[in-house]
């Protein structure tokens, strides 16, 4: 974590004010994550686009609603996983099926030439797509965002424990995948 | 740290359900001494610690790949386009200012009011004066003319005496009382020839007027 001139908070505040510098700093600071975090809730960069930019849009409208009550990281997380929550919600059933897409992984790996570490980052984004909305969150918030226990059951509204209990099956099944795509013993 | 043996974890203790967050280290500061303590002597937190570093890593490395797209200045452009679009719909509720119609709203007013002003000055009608006027005549009733005290004979009728009294240019301002006098102001201008001339024509009359002399002589 970088040293930061202004707290997060401080710079929400100066956004209530319409101020365009703090709003780029938070832009700096987050989007960034907001983006990858929706990226790999909704397995595709122009929906995670569409979210980030109105996470960030909301930021600035809604900044005067922030009430110092949460961390304002978790306040902003909050913002996007109820809009990539809706997102998923309006979008139509998914019909490629897991093999044809495996088989498209695999057709692209092997004409590319890849590194064995870039196979694994491709088997892993795919792995990561199987799993369930709530385990994709969980796992994100954990190990891409560095939240803590507290913050995601705040964000995602369930108790404490339930975070830890799902982050353990989460695990689990993002193993098993792995597994069943032969690098079971890599991650 | 509170370790409980649940259903979930692979640890008699539970304790690898926090290893993700001891490898973030968000825990609390006593449940991060407690987990490191506990991970001497567990070997499976040990193992599951090992994996859980590895899978972060693999996980990490997946957004090593993904373009991020730089849409600050799209932003910008779309919260000053939306805060545009709001003021804009504001602005179309305020009806926009016409000068010509503006001014003669204006002149009107100033016209209006300067006409109360003018009123509420030349007080026309003797607004708050003591007395009032009847519309049909400037004759006031507390006047500087000569008065008359006038009893009519028994049996002349009202409208009679009423005659006789225009006759003369004058005003009842009193009466008849119990006693069936009148008192009857004549013009103010009236020189006292005049007025002997008038009380002489009165006396004249004497089927119709008993009496007439001038009041309190």
């Amino acid at each position: 974590m970088h040293k930061r001139s202004l707290e997060d908070g401080r710079l929400l505040e100066l956004i209530a004010t319409g101020n365009h510098r703090a709003f780029r700093e938070i832009y700096d600071r987050y989007y960034k994550r907001i983006y990858l975090y929706s990226y790999r809730l909704l397995g595709e960069g122009e929906g995670a686009k569409e979210v980030a930019n109105e996470v960030m849009l909301e930021i600035w409208r809604g900044a005067k609603r922030f009430r110092g009550e949460s961390k304002p990281s978790t306040w902003m997380f909050g913002i996007a996983v109820n809009k990539i929550r809706k997102t998923i919600r309006k979008r139509p059933p998914h019909h490629e099926d897991l093999e044809s897409a495996e088989k498209r992984a695999d057709n692209k790996i092997t004409q590319d030439d890849a590194t064995y570490g870039s196979e694994l980052r491709e088997k892993m984004r795919m792995a990561i797509n199987r799993l369930s909305r709530e385990h994709r969150e969980v796992l994100d918030m954990t190990y891409y965002q560095g939240l803590s226990v507290k913050e995601i059951a705040e964000i995602t509204d369930c108790p404490p424990n339930t975070v830890k209990t799902r982050m353990f099956y989460a695990r689990k099944r993002l193993g098993g995948i792995l597994q069943e795509m032969g690098i079971g013993g890599e991650a | 740290m509170k370790p409980k043996k649940g259903k979930a974890g692979l640890c008699p203790e539970g304790v690898d359900l926090l290893l993700p967050w001891y490898l973030n280290q968000t825990l609390e500061k006593e449940e991060q001494k407690a987990v490191k303590k506990h991970l001497l002597s567990c070997p499976i937190c040990q193992q599951e610690l090992a994996a859980i570093k590895r899978e972060q890593k693999l996980y990490q490395s997946t957004a090593e790949e993904i373009p991020i797209p730089q849409t600050f200045p799209h932003l910008m452009a779309e919260i000053e386009k939306r805060e545009r679009t709001i003021w804009q719909r504001i602005t179309t509720l305020i009806p926009r200012p016409q000068p010509a119609l503006a001014t003669a709203l204006i002149a009107t007013q100033l016209i209006v009011i300067a006409g109360l002003i003018g009123l509420l000055t030349l007080n026309p009608w003797g607004a708050g004066e003591k007395f009032y006027r009847t519309l049909s005549g400037p004759t006031a009733i507390e006047g500087k003319g000569p008065r008359l005290s006038i009893l009519f004979q028994d049996g002349v009728q009202e409208k009679t005496a009423r005659e006789v009294i225009l006759g003369i240019n004058g005003t009842i301002v009193k009466g008849p009382s119990p006693m069936g006098i009148y008192t009857v102001e004549l013009r103010s201008e009236m020189s006292p020839e005049e007025l002997q001339g008038v009380i002489s024509s009165l006396r004249q009359k004497s089927n119709v007027i008993r009496f007439v002399e001038v009041e309190g002589e």
